[in-house]
């Protein structure tokens, strides 16, 4: 007999705001209809009405899990519109903060992916580490998870020395504590509910538009900072993981791998970070009187692409001139992840559908904007 | 030692009536009112500070520090908690079966609390039967009977899946249960707790030592009928919001919590008493309370380390692995006895 069950929005699983309705028969799950846009701001149409420098804290808040990858893709998109180049220190800076933030982000998912399985003390333990992290944000930053730090033409603040060898510890123990989760996430019960689990093909992954770990874990090796490496990533070391499975594991170990790469750039980063000045010459601080003579070139147009944690971030920016954006859009990779979920819950259960939401790794800020 | 103290409480109470001119049976009703109060005490003791270290163990197993505000290392946690949940006014989901709704919690604690009169404490059992391992078996395998029923009354889907998820779960333990302790029952010839102790003092070996595999088994299938982690698929929160409990708020989710206790206690007491030489040896009746302390950590720790099982593959697991594996113990431990 099918029935019908909402899960979501208000429900201890969902990782925000998803509703789905589910069509169940006993455990399997004959339908799914994922519903989104709770937390729906139009963040697209308020930054038409907004100074330039003045979206920087809204762009904050579209990944709040991974503020700083949004930040530096809409800053990185006005400096593109203006043709500012920024110095070399700035640029390692900006690469350390967006790899901090990858692990950061990545971690989160570790938790929240081991408490949907029922496992809630790997997720303590995720959030402990997130926690150093965190501090260290606020210690260069001010902010926590949202931080206004980078401006168009460089950052507002440096970083000193001490800020990196804490980091350069915390990355230490980050590696070492894998190991811990690891040991937790893993053996029979954890194998079983993620292997050949919500398996995507390579085909579905590219008609969808599936773009970050989600789509390296169906066998596509695509990844903008090899792609079209922006900032530094050009000269520093990585690989880039890719799975052929496409299911709930792959994706598992995919970003774990990405955790490692990203602890190695960071080390890399920390090692030949130059000295020099953070803000280009003619940056344009958020002192008001150079910041409100922000004018962008009649209708210029931007449109930059970022790798953000959960997939290709890109934002275009139509300009007319004047003190606000003419038209700015945004493409969040979560939004596009989730529309194959009706896809790949189908014939499941209550159980898997939980374990491929938390693998698809959505950030209900980004998706619903 | 409590057996003597029980035996001579008794005599007190029965001369003491006889003496005031009342019957030997009204004196020995009094004398069971008394005792069944002590055991009420007891296991609230058990609910309250078993509540406490499980928070503090999982706790510390999290790297947080569990409770450490309301009294002295947050001893008095639970019974803030308690309180809490009898201030809380209770809702009744629209169209639930408010009679069957309510009863659910009260006859949950009355089962688990009658399996209670069979289990010992120390030397001492209220009742003494040489069937009591079945008897306490067949009252715990009425729990998801209950679960089921209270699921139904509350009208809603979450709740019914989980009473589902329970009913499927009794395949998975109540074979186990049986199987794996069945070997004990061969060596022992009975099916009695007292005997079984009895046994492992005049051999001088706990049963541990000549049941491994049954014990783990039995350990394995106790979990299971506790549905705790990773056998908790009948309350999954990530799944199920609370499962078969969805509904239940206040002083009813504060009783079923105290039942399962209840049974938590009754499981530990078996094995430290089937498996781990009872109150007979080792420390004496001190001993057997420091079993029954240790075994419920135990059961702590599995729950903060362990994942949830799917049902599915549960039950495949069970009845292709553990099963066999069960009945081969059965089998080798019936011809090893043959053989001697």
């Amino acid at each position: 007999m099918e029935t019908y069950l909402n899960m979501g929005p208000q429900h201890p699983s969902m990782h925000g705001v998803l509703h789905l309705k589910l069509t169940i028969d006993g455990e399997n799950i004959k339908r799914v209809e994922p519903e989104i846009g709770f937390i729906h701001r139009g963040i697209e149409k308020l930054c038409e009405n907004r100074m330039y420098f003045k979206i920087t804290p809204i762009l904050n808040k579209v990944d709040y899990i991974a503020a700083a990858s949004w930040e530096c893709l809409y800053v990185s998109t006005v400096e593109k519109l203006l043709n500012i180049e920024i110095p070399e220190r700035a640029k390692y800076i900006r690469v350390f903060m967006l790899e901090m933030q990858r692990i950061m982000s990545h971690l989160f998912w570790l938790g929240t992916l081991s408490q949907d399985l029922g496992q809630p003390t790997s997720f303590v333990w995720a959030m402990r580490d997130r926690e150093r992290f965190l501090d260290i944000f606020e210690e260069i930053t001010g902010g926590r998870m949202t931080f206004g730090y980078m401006i168009f033409g460089g950052l507002k603040f440096d970083i000193e020395d001490a800020t990196f060898e804490r980091s350069a510890k915390l990355i230490d123990d980050v590696e070492k504590n894998l190991k811990e989760f690891i040991g937790m996430l893993s053996g029979s019960i954890f194998m079983g509910r993620m292997k050949g689990i919500g398996k995507i093909t390579k085909k579905q992954a590219l008609d969808y538009g599936l773009t970050g770990p989600n789509l390296r874990a169906s066998g596509v090796q695509y990844d903008i900072r090899k792609q079209e490496p922006y900032l530094i990533y050009d000269r520093l070391d990585f690989d880039i993981p890719v799975r052929e499975e496409g299911d709930c594991y792959a994706r598992y170990e995919i970003r774990l791998e990405e955790i490692r790469q990203s602890i190695k750039m960071v080390r890399q980063v920390i090692r030949d970070m130059p000295k020099g000045p953070i803000q280009a010459a003619n940056s344009i601080t958020i002192r008001p009187p150079l910041a409100l003579s922000l004018r962008t070139p009649e209708h210029g147009e931007a449109f930059c692409r970022q790798e953000c944690p959960r997939g290709e971030g890109a934002i275009y920016l139509l300009s007319d001139g004047s003190n606000y954006p003419y038209r700015m859009r945004l493409r969040g990779p979560s939004f596009i992840n989730l529309q194959l979920l009706p896809e790949i819950c189908k014939d499941t259960c209550i159980a898997d559908v939980v374990a491929i939401v938390a693998t698809l790794d959505p950030v209900f800020g980004e998706s619903d904007r | 030692m409590i057996n003597d103290m029980m035996r001579g409480l008794m005599n007190l109470i029965v001369s003491t009536a006889s003496a005031i001119g009342l019957s030997e049976d009204i004196g020995q009703i009094i004398f069971y009112i008394i005792i069944a109060l002590f055991a009420f005490l007891f296991v609230s003791l058990y609910a309250v500070f078993g509540g406490w270290g499980e928070r503090k163990v999982i706790g510390r197993s999290h790297s947080r520090l569990g409770p450490n505000m309301t009294g002295p290392f947050g001893l008095l946690q639970t019974v803030a908690d308690v309180i809490k949940f009898m201030t809380k006014s209770v809702i009744f989901p629209k169209g639930s079966d408010k009679k069957i709704f309510v009863t659910i919690p009260g006859a949950m604690m009355l089962v688990n609390f009658t399996a209670l009169l069979f289990v010992p404490f120390g030397s001492y059992t209220i009742i003494n039967s040489d069937y009591s391992l079945l008897i306490i078996f067949a009252l715990l395998s009425l729990g998801p009977t209950l679960m089921m029923l209270g699921s139904w009354a509350s009208n809603s889907k979450y709740s019914t899946l989980g009473g589902l998820r329970g009913a499927s779960l009794v395949f998975v333990y109540e074979v186990l249960l049986s199987l794996s302790i069945a070997g004990v029952f061969l060596i022992t010839g009975s099916f009695s707790i007292a005997k079984a102790v009895q046994m492992q003092s005049d051999l001088g070996l706990w049963f541990i030592v000549l049941q491994p595999l049954g014990f783990v088994l039995f350990l394995m299938a106790m979990i299971a009928s506790f549905e705790r982690n990773p056998f908790d698929m009948t309350e999954a929160d990530s799944e199920l919001v609370s499962g078969w409990r969805t509904e239940y708020g206040g002083i009813y989710f504060a009783i079923t919590l105290f039942a399962e206790y209840a049974k938590l206690f009754i499981g530990c007491a078996v094995i430290a008493s089937v498996y781990l030489g009872g109150w007979l040896g080792f420390l004496g009746e001190a001993g057997f309370f420091l079993k029954i302390i240790l075994i419920t950590i135990l059961m702590y720790y599995v729950r903060a380390a362990s994942m949830r099982w799917r049902l599915d593959h549960l039950l495949a697991r069970v009845w292709n692995f553990y099963v066999p594996l069960a009945l081969l113990n059965f089998l080798v431990t019936y011809i090893v006895l043959m053989v001697i």
